[in-house]
């Protein structure tokens, strides 16, 4: 089962990644913690305490908006789940150096 | 200066775009076909224009020497979704060094104007000294080549943006307009006029939806040279999507990247006004003059709170999808859509609103129009206008104005249509001009005399280094409310390695809207326009193009005194943010010590 962890260019290359992470998970929390063990830079963005999703991180199972509560949904083989900045700016639209 | 000529994957000498120069004052207009020099001038936008303006010596923006450079990307008129994108450069009569010299500046908009000036045959457009009379400039496509002429424009002095496109679109067929409002004609007292560009949208519907090219008063320049508008007429060009275009658009359409913009029916967060809430969760919603209380009140114009009340939708730019104008009309009593009332982004709305103690938005809606009908940049409007509000609330024994405070939408409204008509140049001549005069400057928000788009200095000390406003040229303006770093270390790399880049889309004609990463726009540029470059060689000439602009505000008298922020900032923090001060002037000082570091090398390179 495969799916897919999606970052907006700000992100992705801030953290040095590709747009797209394949990662594994029975649940939207398990994907990302997945993707933050590929890169984690993310997971300094992600979580602004521990386990607490930062205020201004977005994500979306699909097109559906989720809450911090929510991150125990069940994912499914094909699910993107998207990871947006919840305000423009941020970072670049250069690679990382 | 950055490695950049080695193993160049294009000839640029090989690569040709179509001047024309049209000299005002003598009515004598000619077309060239140039070779482009580097790369800059391949992939366009500011990259190329900026090269003209450091030929010229300008100490006065309305002086005829100061040229108008209105010009387009690689990708403008291409099929690459948002490649839409028309530029319009010159010294600015805003942006000013404290020596008092105008600074080069550019402004863009989407639209479908761009478009039809490609498709006409014409890639920039150099406007050379003044008109004795108000002139438009006519571009046909013919079958051999673009024709240009001027045309008198006696009779459209006076209306507004959108009264003056209205006018056109019955005299012209197949044709978009670029024009200015009642600011630009006024220049002497408004140095914030703006360019409107035609939609679709508009043309169809008759609704006030222009786009702007707001920042730096290019309008106002045009206004000096009386030239009124420009009209470009041409056939459409329909050409098959390529496989690779249709992906790349897919990609821009349902990507992370556009989410942001896109409508909440399509999975998005609804466009820039959803900056609103996350940026209220640490009381950083720009209020009463950029000093937030944390009162609550700018909740009132959560999106959530407004939609109830109004009909809202989201539309679009010449085939966009991501949608990203989100349109208030009047709510009929059957839910249906009444009158188109304005346009709600973040910025406008924000500085017209909230950062003026304005928090209904009907009466919001009314401020944004009144600014889009009189044709001024709403950011260097609002954030005059909330200047002046301060000021008489720290003054009330002296007020200056008509005494307006915050929250005084009455006096507000007539202080904006005083503004725009030039009846009001206290306002009109910009924020830093004001507090200069009033001898108290430490809570005027401008970075070297661009007024501050809607997000705090406290969080941003990389406003001093953008060269052309401090949203669209150096994208580290919400970087503390995401990451919370306060590192000198941090910030030095975010600003010289990271947010400069921001302009890239300022070169080659694309919306920053579609937020594509570097393979994506190397993808975008060699299938919507036929340039096979690598990712160093892209990310080089906007580099280049970036140290350039450093270095014409420097032989515009620019010193390291002007990149500062507002003392305000430094000396009064504001406890209301959820947030650490560290915008400390020792952090600053260290900060511009590291980014100089960086910079003056490569601007000596020069």
């Amino acid at each position: 089962m495969t799916i897919y962890v999606r970052l907006p260019p700000a992100l992705s290359e801030r953290i040095g990644s590709p747009g797209l992470i394949a990662v594994t998970g029975a649940h939207v929390i398990d994907c990302l913690q997945s993707a933050v063990k590929q890169f984690p830079e993310l997971g300094k963005i992600l979580w602004r305490e521990t386990d607490q999703l930062n205020p201004v991180i977005l994500i979306f199972l699909n097109e559906d908006l989720l809450r911090a509560s929510d991150l125990n949904r069940a994912a499914s083989d094909g699910d993107n789940i998207d990871v947006i900045p919840a305000i423009e700016g941020g970072e670049s639209l250069r690679k990382t150096i | 200066m950055p490695e950049h000529t080695q193993h160049q994957s294009i000839n640029p000498e090989s690569i040709h775009f179509n001047r024309c120069t049209v000299d005002l004052a003598n009515r004598v207009i000619t077309q060239n076909r140039i070779a482009c020099k580097n790369l800059e001038d391949v992939l366009g936008g500011f990259g190329r224009s900026f090269q003209t303006l450091a030929e010229r010596n300008v100490t006065d923006a309305y002086a005829d020497q100061n040229p108008l450079i209105l010009n387009t990307g690689a990708l403008t008129g291409s099929n690459v979704m948002t490649g839409l994108r028309t530029y319009f450069s010159a010294y600015s009569p805003l942006k000013v060094s404290n020596a008092g010299l105008p600074a080069a500046m550019w402004s863009a908009a989407s639209g479908k104007f761009g478009s039809k000036l490609r498709w006409a045959g014409i890639d920039e457009i150099i406007f050379e000294g003044k008109s004795d009379q108000p002139v438009l400039l006519h571009i046909r496509q013919t079958g051999k080549g673009p024709e240009v002429s001027l045309i008198p424009a006696d009779d459209l002095p006076g209306l507004s943006c959108h009264g003056k496109i209205l006018a056109l679109q019955k005299r012209y067929d197949d044709a978009h307009f670029a024009v200015i409002g009642p600011a630009g004609e006024n220049y002497e007292h408004c140095y914030f006029g703006a360019v409107g560009l035609s939609t679709e949208n508009l043309l169809k519907s008759g609704d006030d939806k222009c786009r702007w090219a707001g920042r730096g008063g290019m309008g106002s320049v045009m206004g000096s040279k009386n030239l009124i508008g420009i009209i470009a007429q041409s056939d459409d060009v329909k050409e098959k999507l390529t496989p690779e275009i249709k992906d790349l658009n897919k990609q821009i359409v349902s990507g992370p990247g556009s989410r942001k913009f896109r409508e909440k029916k399509k999975g998005g967060l609804g466009g820039t006004w959803a900056n609103y809430e996350p940026l209220e969760q640490f009381h950083f919603v720009p209020q009463n003059n950029f000093r937030p209380t944390g009162d609550g009140k700018p909740e009132l114009m959560f999106r959530d709170a407004v939609e109830p009340h109004f009909a809202i939708k989201a539309e679009s730019c010449f085939k966009c999808a991501i949608a990203c104008h989100k349109n208030i009309y009047e709510k009929q009593a059957d839910g249906t859509r009444g009158k188109f009332l304005a346009k709600f982004d973040y910025e406008p709305l924000n500085l017209l609103s909230t950062n003026l103690g304005i928090h209904d938005p009907q009466q919001a809606a009314q401020l944004v129009s009144a600014c889009d009908q009189l044709g001024m940049d709403s950011i260097s409007l609002g954030v005059t206008l909330s200047y002046l509000l301060d000021y008489n609330q720290r003054h009330p024994d002296k007020p200056i104005g008509n005494g307006a405070t915050f929250g005084d939408f009455e006096k507000i409204n007539s202080l904006i249509e005083a503004t725009g008509v030039g009846d009001m140049p206290e306002i009109g001549r910009g924020v830093k001009r004001l507090a200069d005069a009033l001898q108290e400057t430490a809570y005027a928000m401008h970075v070297k005399g661009l007024e501050l788009p809607a997000y705090l200095p406290d969080t941003n000390p990389g406003y001093a280094w953008a060269i052309a406003g401090g949203h669209m040229s150096m994208m580290t303006y919400m970087l503390y409310a995401l990451e919370g770093n306060t590192s000198v270390d941090y910030w030095t790399k975010a600003i010289t390695e990271r947010g400069l880049y921001f302009i890239r889309d300022d070169l080659i004609g694309m919306c920053k809207f579609a937020m594509l990463d570097v393979d994506g726009a190397l993808l975008a540029l060699q299938h919507g326009a036929g340039l096979k470059i690598t990712s160093d060689e892209l990310l080089a000439a906007v580099r280049r193009s970036f140290i350039r602009a450093l270095w014409l505000e420097r032989k515009q008298g620019y010193t390291r005194d002007d990149y500062t922020l507002p003392d305000q900032v430094f000396d009064n923090p504001n406890p209301a943010l959820k947030a650490e001060p560290f915008v400390t002037r020792e952090f600053f000082a260290q900060l511009s010590e590291r980014v100089w570091e960086v910079f003056d090398q490569e601007i000596a390179a020069f």
